[in-house]
């Protein structure tokens, strides 16, 4: 892992540490030779100007007086990344298999801000993540928006709620709970889809494994006009042809060094459909940086890996307008790489959540 | 000839969208012509030609004038009949968690179509016996069962569902009362529940059915539900019964259960139609006293003609039976395919008598009509679905299977390459 010392605040520009009344931070200026852009190429670099936890500028300004500078020799700036599907801070109190149907669990009620795995997640480069309830119900409860960290560094943030999950696979048909039938299923989620009136962002997280699943999920999303994203569809190659148009998007991963062809070959198939494609990796930035590198040694191109670690998961969590991608105006959620995001070798330079500096590699 | 048909088929190809999607000639013209060209309706042409246009039948005779720049296809010998519909098919539903909802007895406001997998391979061994319309008739662990849902059994995904009617079952004797395949009997230990089902016995599912509609006529009038066992949507949906938007289907193997079937459809002046009817020789007067249309069978090539239990009258001999009273009938293979399939019931019924036109009427014609499919499916008239079979020999024939199937027009078998030689 990366040696990565805390800086609890930026001490060197910006005076006493954060228990002082709210107050302007110093802006931030920091120089880099690329930036990750909204097309998920690597463009020209510059200074990236950041006030107020939001970004000024990018490549067109100077450092402002005062500010704080940064210099990364051979730096590239890409925007925090983005997991859709974690279990920080809680595992295993994210699954309530009492009923087939919960939809009004809510995962924030399992949240623990204070928990050292958001903080291990924002210094590997993960600045918001989804708490996501589990695969036993038919209909889970509701995501939890997190951005890994505050605006003074100190804990997790709740953003507010996310969409709903849903399991349509075999896992939320145990033997002993009804209704025991898909088809029995199917009528109960026909009713709840049309009477859900909670308004969120997003889409509804969809776990479907086979080709029917997948087929009969996006029937009855596409009938209430509900958008929806599938979690980890690896058997289902016939229905691939399905998804564009009607799927919002696609979440895989963790891929490691075993994972299948057949699981990590699924990236690119859907890129050539058209269909974006998100990773997870329950927050760990490491491990979502190594799904997207085999994804592209799997023929996914890397333009759209880059989206898949950043803007893809924060549209499908309906936070792409604050999140996912550097533009001005945008929340100041960034991380600087040696290099390519995707280049393994490349060490995590800095990690800014809301213009904080979370982690700043040392250099000499 | 050859070449421009090679052009015509070759750009067909081009255009679909991905490799394993059949080709889809639209708008183009295909003829069809073999030695023997069976209508489904008794009608024979021989020769004969079919002529296919956009899905459609266009026409089916003996000679005519063909279009220009039709695609010929010669199947030679081969005899072409309509594709086979199987009114009660029990195929293709989801294998682990599709129909057997154990939530209630009774389930009719549920949706067979809700628990089909139509990538399941069910359907190409369907095709492959030259079935192409199916309708899926209710789990019979159910008493009163959710819809069939009727579908072609190939052709692209979103084509695949046919409007038929609504159609609910009831299942008397044993797999309604805990013996089926998808029950589980109650336990000695502990007490009746949802998984371990209720009714028990033979008149433990006529009394849920006797309730479940007493209930949906109290809940119809009244407005308000006096049965906490069933959803207001179930008895919403039997009231449809009762109102004969939705048609009853008996599904009973022993003539017992086809009398209770009489007295409780009395009771509530409901009309049915008999499946599976295993033992539907010994009801023969009274079926046709009462027209009601059997969907008979299966019947299992290895059930003896000497004695079976379903006693001294053999169900190898029924079809020929019913069609001697002129009772209204069709063949189904039920959860059967292969050599249990639809094609099998009907050279089985041939071979103990059965007229061979009527044999193709049963397997095509009859039972598109008895599902309310007619204006679609079974019959090689202008206007209907292009659904064909071309057999390499006399249909139903042992010796004989479908080398060809096209559903709407489209190849979804082709063993003999006809069109996919001019791709290559």
């Amino acid at each position: 892992m990366l040696a990565i010392p805390l800086i609890a605040a930026l001490s060197i520009a910006s005076g006493p540490p954060a228990s002082a009344p709210p107050r302007q931070p110093a802006p931030v200026a920091i120089r880099v030779d690329g930036v990750v852009q909204t097309d998920g190429a690597i463009g020209p670099g510059g200074w990236i100007i950041v006030r107020n936890g939001r970004i000024e500028s990018i490549g067109t300004a100077a450092p402002p007086p005062g500010a704080a500078t940064f210099e990364f020799v051979g730096g590239i700036a890409c925007a925090g990344m983005v997991d859709v599907a974690t279990q920080l801070g809680a595992p295993g109190q994210f699954s309530e298999p009492s009923r087939a149907f919960t939809p009004d669990v809510a995962a924030a009620d399992a949240f623990e801000p204070d928990h050292s795995s958001f903080l291990a997640a924002a210094r590997s480069g993960v600045t918001t993540v989804a708490l996501t309830p589990g695969s036993d119900n038919i209909v889970g409860g509701r995501l939890a928006l997190i951005r890994t960290r505050d605006d003074h560094d100190r804990a997790a943030q709740f953003v507010g709620p996310g969409p709903l999950r849903f399991t349509w696979s075999d896992a939320a048909f145990p033997e002993d709970r009804l209704p025991s039938s898909r088809m029995g299923a199917m009528a109960r989620l026909r009713e709840l889809l049309a009477n859900d009136t909670a308004k969120t962002a997003g889409a509804s997280l969809v776990s479907a494994q086979t080709s029917d699943q997948i087929r009969t999920a996006l029937d009855a999303f596409t009938a209430s006009n509900r958008p929806l994203a599938l979690l980890q569809p690896f058997h289902a190659e016939e229905a691939l042809a399905l998804l564009p148009g009607r799927a919002q998007g696609v979440v895989v991963g963790p891929f490691n060094l075993d994972t299948a062809e057949r699981e990590t070959r699924l990236p690119k198939q859907l890129a050539d459909l058209a269909v974006a494609v998100a990773f997870t990796a329950n927050g760990d930035g490491a491990a979502l940086r190594l799904t997207a590198a085999i994804a592209v040694r799997s023929g996914l191109d890397p333009k759209s890996a880059r989206l898949g670690l950043t803007s893809v998961p924060a549209r499908l969590l309906g936070i792409d307008g604050d999140a996912g991608t550097l533009e001005p105006g945008k929340r100041a959620d960034l991380v600087i790489y040696g290099g390519d995001p995707l280049d393994l070798a490349v060490s995590i330079q800095m990690v800014l959540v809301g213009g904080g500096a979370v982690a700043k590699k040392e250099t000499p | 000839m050859i070449p421009a048909l090679c052009a015509l088929v070759l750009a067909a190809a081009d255009a679909a969208p991905a490799a394993s999607a059949p080709q889809r000639l639209r708008g183009d013209v295909i003829v069809l012509q073999a030695a023997e060209v069976h209508v489904g309706d008794g009608t024979v042409f021989k020769p004969g030609l079919v002529i296919v246009q956009d899905g459609k039948l266009v026409a089916a005779g003996q000679s005519m004038p063909l279009p220009a720049g039709a695609n010929v296809i010669d199947c030679g010998s081969a005899t072409i009949t309509p594709g086979l519909v199987d009114a009660a098919c029990q195929l293709g539903t989801s294998a682990l968690f599709g129909a057997a909802e154990q939530g209630s007895e009774v389930i009719p406001q549920l949706d067979m179509w809700d628990a089909l997998d139509l990538y399941s391979r069910d359907f190409e061994q369907l095709v492959a016996d030259g079935v192409t319309t199916v309708f899926v008739t209710g789990e019979a662990s159910s008493v009163i069962s959710a819809k069939g849902a009727a579908l072609k059994t190939g052709g692209p995904i979103a084509d695949r569902r046919l409007p038929a009617k609504p159609i609910v079952k009831l299942t008397l004797g044993p797999e309604s009362s805990g013996r089926g395949a998808s029950n589980r009997g109650p336990s000695r230990f502990g007490g009746v529940s949802y998984s371990t089902r209720r009714p028990t016995t033979r008149m433990g599912s006529a009394w849920v059915f006797r309730k479940a509609m007493h209930d949906s006529i109290a809940f119809r009038d009244a407005g308000r539900a006096s049965n906490e066992d069933l959803e207001p949507d179930a008895m919403r949906a039997l009231a449809d019964v009762l109102a004969g938007k939705t048609a009853l289907r008996v599904q009973a193997r022993e003539a017992l259960d086809f009398f209770t079937a009489v007295k409780l459809a009395d009771e509530f002046g409901l009309s049915f139609s008999y499946e599976y009817a295993t033992e539907a020789a010994q009801c023969l007067d009274l079926l046709a006293a009462r027209k009601i249309p059997v969907i008979f069978g299966p019947v299992r090539s290895s059930d003896s003609i000497f004695e079976g239990f379903e006693g001294a009258m053999p169900a190898l001999e029924t079809p020929r039976l019913l069609a001697a009273k002129g009772i209204h009938f069709c063949l189904t293979a039920s959860d059967g395919s292969g050599e249990g399939g639809l094609g099998r019931q009907a050279g089985l019924a041939i071979r103990f008598g059965l007229d061979r036109a009527q044999a193709l009427r049963s397997v095509t014609s009859d039972p598109a009509q008895m599902v309310g499919l007619d204006g679609r499916v079974g019959r090689l008239v202008p206007g209907l679905d292009a659904d064909l079979v071309v057999w390499n020999g006399a249909p139903f024939d042992d010796t004989a299977k479908p080398v060809l199937v096209l559903i709407q027009g489209r190849p979804v078998l082709d063993l003999q390459g006809k069109f996919r030689k001019e791709n290559s």
